[in-house]
C-alpha cells in the first residue's frame, strides 16, 4: 500500500509539471514546435473557442479540459490499475496544439522519458491531438524492445496496440480509448518484463495455412503438369495437322493484304480507389535509438 | 516353263542378292560382289517382263481354281500364286504384294505384275539405314522415358524386324488462299477517376499464293495413317526413278489405297497451312480472329512412290507393341506400355518436392516482407 502511494504521488507531480509547463506554454512540446506555429495555434485557439481549463489526473493530462471529472477518473483508474500489473507507467496525454507528424512523435518522445524518469520504470505513453486529429504511441528507451526488435516488430506491436482504439478516437468515446490502451500496453509491458521479449503480436496461423495451402496446390499442378508430359513422351504417334514441311518457302506470294476500318467502340470504366490505410495502422515513427513507438490520424 | 517371280540371284555364284543402303549397291551376300543398280535393272528386266506375262497366263488358271469352291470369294481375291524362280516353290501372297522373300529358299523375290503399266511407282527413296540401325534407334527411343516399365526393357527382344516398302503418294499443288479476319486495335487513356478504351474494329483481307511439293499420304490399308504421318518428313533429294533393284531384299506392297481416297487428308493439311501463313501476316493488333477462308488448290499432280520404313514388332504382357522407323532419316516412333506404380510414384515425388520447395520460398518471402 506504501508504495502504491508513493507512486501515485510520484506520477501526480510528474503530471502536475507537464501541465503546468504545458499550460504556461512551456510543455515538451515547446522544445520542438516553431515559435511563430505555437503562437498561431494560440490565437487560433483564443479567437475561435474560449480556452476550457487543463484536466490533469493521476496519469492523464487533458489539455483540451473536454474530459468529465468521471471520465478523467476512469481512465486514471484504468491506466493506474495495469501500470501496476504490468510493471510499467502507462500515460495519457490529450493535446489541442496541432501538431504535426514529427512535433506529435518528439513530444510523445519527451513524454515517456519524463514519465519513465519520476520511478525508474519503463513507460509506454498515448499522446492524441484532437485538433491535427494525430495520435501517437512511444516508450522510453527501457520499455522500448517491449515493441520488438525492429522496425517491422515495433510497427506490428504499436498497430496492436492502436486497432481498438482509433474507431473510439474517432467515436470520440475517449474513456474507452485509454481503458483499451491500458489493456493493450499493460499486456506487452507485462510480458515484456516478465520474459524479457516483446509479445507476439500477430497471429500467423491464417497466413501459415495459405502458404501451405498455395505450397500444396503448387506441387499437385506441378506434378500434374510433370505426369502428363511423362505420359506424353511414351508415345510419339500423331496424326499431321499441316503440310508446312512441304511448303515451297520462296513460293509464298501475298498478292491482297487490305484492312478496312469498320467502326469504333469507347468503355468507360471508374478506377477503383484504394483506402490508404484502415484504422489503427502506423503511417508514421519518430522512434529512435531511445524511444520505440509509432503514430497515424484518425 | 518361265517363272512368275524374279529372284534377285547373282550372276556369279547364284546366292541372293540384297541392296546395301551403306554404298547404294545391290550386293551378293555370299561372294561379296557388288553391282550398280543399273546394271542389275538391265539384267532383271527382261526376267520381270517374262514373269508378268507368265502371271496373266497364272491367273486364268487360278480363275478356274476358284470355281472348285475350295476358296472363298475374299480370299480368292486376295490371294495369287506365284513360282519362286530359285527352288520353284509356289509361293502365296496377296493383291497387293510387290516384293518378298522365298519362305524356303529365302530368295528376294520380285513380282512384276505389280510394279509394271500404270501401276509402276514413279519414285522410290532408297533405305539409307540398316537393320542394325532400326534396333540400335529402337533403344535410344526407349532412353529417358520414365514410366516405361523395367521387364519390358529387361526381357525385350525384338521379335520380328522387317524392312519394308511402303506406296505413298505424293502431291504437288498450287494454292490459291483467301481469309478474312476480324481485329480490333486498343487505345487506352487513364484518368484520375477512369479508364477510357477506345477499341477500333477492322476487316482485314488477305490472299496468296503457295506451293506445296510433294505432301505425302501412305496408300497401304495395311499401315495406320497416324504412324505413316508420324515418321514424316522425307527428305525427296534423295528420291531417285522407281527401280526394282532397291527392292531387292524387302517387302514391298503396292498401293490399295487409291489418290482419290486420301485426298481429303491432304486437302485438311494444305488448308491448315495456308490458314497458319496468312494468318502469320495479321500480327501486331490487339485481337485477331478468323472469320472465314477459302483455299482453291491449282495445277494438282500427284506422284506415286515407294518409301521405306524398318517395322519392329516386340512383345510385352502378350501384347504386341509395333514401332517404325523412316528408313530414309531414321525417325523412330510408336507408343510404349505404361508402368502404372511408376506413374503414381513420381507423382508423389513430384507433388512433395515442388510443395515442400515452394512451401520455403514462399514461407521465406512472406517473412522478409513481414507476411508472417
Amino acid at each position: 500500500m506504501k508504495m502504491k502511494k508513493i507512486y501515485s504521488l510520484l506520477l501526480a507531480f510528474v503530471f502536475s509539471v507537464s501541465a503546468i509547463c504545458s499550460i504556461a506554454a512551456v510543455s515538451p512540446n515547446t522544445v520542438f514546435a516553431a515559435p511563430n506555429q505555437q503562437k498561431t495555434a494560440q490565437a487560433k485557439q483564443q479567437n475561435n473557442s474560449p480556452r476550457k481549463k487543463a484536466k490533469i489526473g493521476k496519469c492523464v493530462i487533458d489539455q483540451t479540459g473536454t474530459l468529465s471529472s468521471s471520465d478523467l477518473q476512469r481512465i486514471d483508474n484504468a491506466l493506474l490499475e495495469n501500470s501496476e500489473k504490468s510493471g510499467a507507467i502507462l500515460c495519457v496525454a490529450i493535446l489541442n496544439q496541432g501538431l504535426n507528424e514529427k512535433g506529435i512523435g518528439a513530444y510523445a518522445n519527451n513524454f515517456a522519458d519524463k514519465c519513465a524518469k519520476s520511478n525508474g520504470k519503463g513507460a509506454i505513453v498515448f499522446v492524441q491531438d484532437v485538433k491535427s486529429r494525430k495520435w501517437y504511441i512511444a516508450t522510453d528507451k527501457k520499455m522500448k524492445p517491449a515493441l520488438g526488435k525492429d522496425s517491422t516488430d515495433n510497427k506490428q506491436h504499436v498497430e496492436y496496440i492502436s486497432t481498438d482504439i482509433v474507431p473510439h478516437l474517432k467515436s470520440n468515446d475517449l474513456v474507452k480509448a485509454y481503458s483499451t490502451f491500458a489493456v493493450k500496453a499493460g499486456e506487452l509491458a507485462e510480458f515484456y518484463n516478465r520474459t524479457g521479449d516483446a509479445m507476439t503480436v500477430v497471429d500467423t496461423t491464417i497466413e501459415k495455412i495459405v502458404i501451405a495451402i498455395v505450397a500444396l496446390v503448387i506441387g499437385y499442378l506441378y506434378a500434374s503438369a510433370r505426369r502428363s508430359s511423362r505420359v506424353a513422351a511414351m508415345s510419339n504417334v500423331a496424326t499431321a495437322a499441316g503440310a508446312s514441311d512441304y511448303l515451297n518457302q520462296g513460293s509464298f506470294s501475298l498478292y491482297a493484304s487490305n484492312d478496312s476500318f469498320l467502326y469504333q467502340t469507347v468503355t468507360v470504366v471508374p478506377r477503383s480507389k484504394s483506402d490508404d490505410s484502415s484504422d489503427g495502422d502506423m503511417s508514421f515513427s519518430s522512434s529512435d535509438g531511445d524511444h520505440g513507438g509509432g503514430g497515424g490520424s484518425y | 516353263m518361265a517363272s512368275t517371280a524374279v529372284s534377285y540371284k547373282c550372276p556369279s555364284c547364284d546366292a541372293p542378292l540384297a541392296f546395301t543402303p551403306k554404298n547404294g549397291k545391290v550386293t551378293c551376300e555370299y561372294c561379296g560382289t557388288e553391282f550398280e543398280a543399273d546394271v542389275i535393272e538391265q539384267l532383271f528386266s527382261k526376267k520381270e517382263e517374262e514373269a508378268a506375262k507368265q502371271q496373266a497366263a497364272e491367273d486364268a488358271k487360278w480363275e478356274r481354281r476358284a470355281e472348285s469352291g475350295e476358296y472363298s470369294q475374299d480370299e480368292i481375291d486376295a490371294m495369287r500364286v506365284f513360282t519362286c524362280s530359285s527352288c520353284g516353290a509356289e509361293l502365296v501372297a496377296d493383291d497387293n504384294t510387290m516384293a518378298t522373300e522365298c519362305c524356303y529358299c529365302g530368295n528376294p523375290t520380285m513380282l512384276p505384275s505389280r510394279f509394271t503399266g500404270d501401276i509402276r511407282p514413279d519414285f522410290i527413296i532408297p533405305f539409307k539405314l540398316t537393320k542394325k540401325d532400326a534396333v540400335a534407334k529402337l533403344k535410344e527411343f526407349y532412353k529417358g522415358k520414365d514410366l516405361l516399365p523395367d521387364a519390358f526393357t529387361a526381357n525385350n527382344r525384338v521379335e520380328d524386324i522387317q524392312g519394308m516398302f511402303v506406296p505413298f503418294w505424293l502431291f504437288d499443288t498450287t494454292a490459291n488462299a483467301s481469309a478474312v479476319y476480324n481485329a480490333t486495335s486498343d487505345a487506352v487513356v487513364t484518368t484520375s477517376d477512369e479508364i477510357i478504351t477506345t477499341t477500333s474494329h477492322y476487316r482485314l483481307d488477305r490472299s496468296a499464293t503457295m506451293a506445296f511439293e510433294r505432301v505425302p499420304a501412305d496408300g497401304s490399308n495395311r499401315m495406320q495413317d497416324e504412324y505413316m504421318d508420324s515418321i514424316e518428313p522425307f527428305n525427296y533429294d534423295e528420291m531417285v526413278p522407281f527401280s526394282s533393284q532397291y527392292m531387292a531384299g524387302y517387302l514391298a506392297d503396292k498401293y490399295d489405297v487409291t489418290a482419290e481416297s486420301v485426298e481429303p487428308r491432304i486437302t485438311q493439311r494444305i488448308e491448315s497451312t495456308c490458314c497458319d501463313m496468312l494468318s502469320d501476316t495479321t500480327s501486331g493488333w490487339d485481337s485477331c480472329e478468323e472469320e472465314n477462308h477459302f483455299v482453291i488448290k491449282e495445277n494438282g499432280t500427284i506422284s506415286y512412290a515407294m518409301v521405306p520404313v524398318w517395322i519392329l514388332t516386340t512383345r510385352y504382357q502378350d501384347k504386341p507393341y509395333t514401332f517404325m522407323m523412316n528408313g530414309q532419316t531414321g525417325k523412330m516412333v510408336g507408343a510404349l506400355p505404361t508402368d502404372e506404380d511408376k506413374k503414381s510414384s513420381f507423382f508423389r515425388k513430384d507433388f512433395l518436392m515442388a510443395a515442400a520447395i515452394s512451401g520455403v520460398l514462399i514461407g521465406s518471402l512472406a517473412w522478409m516482407i513481414g507476411f508472417i
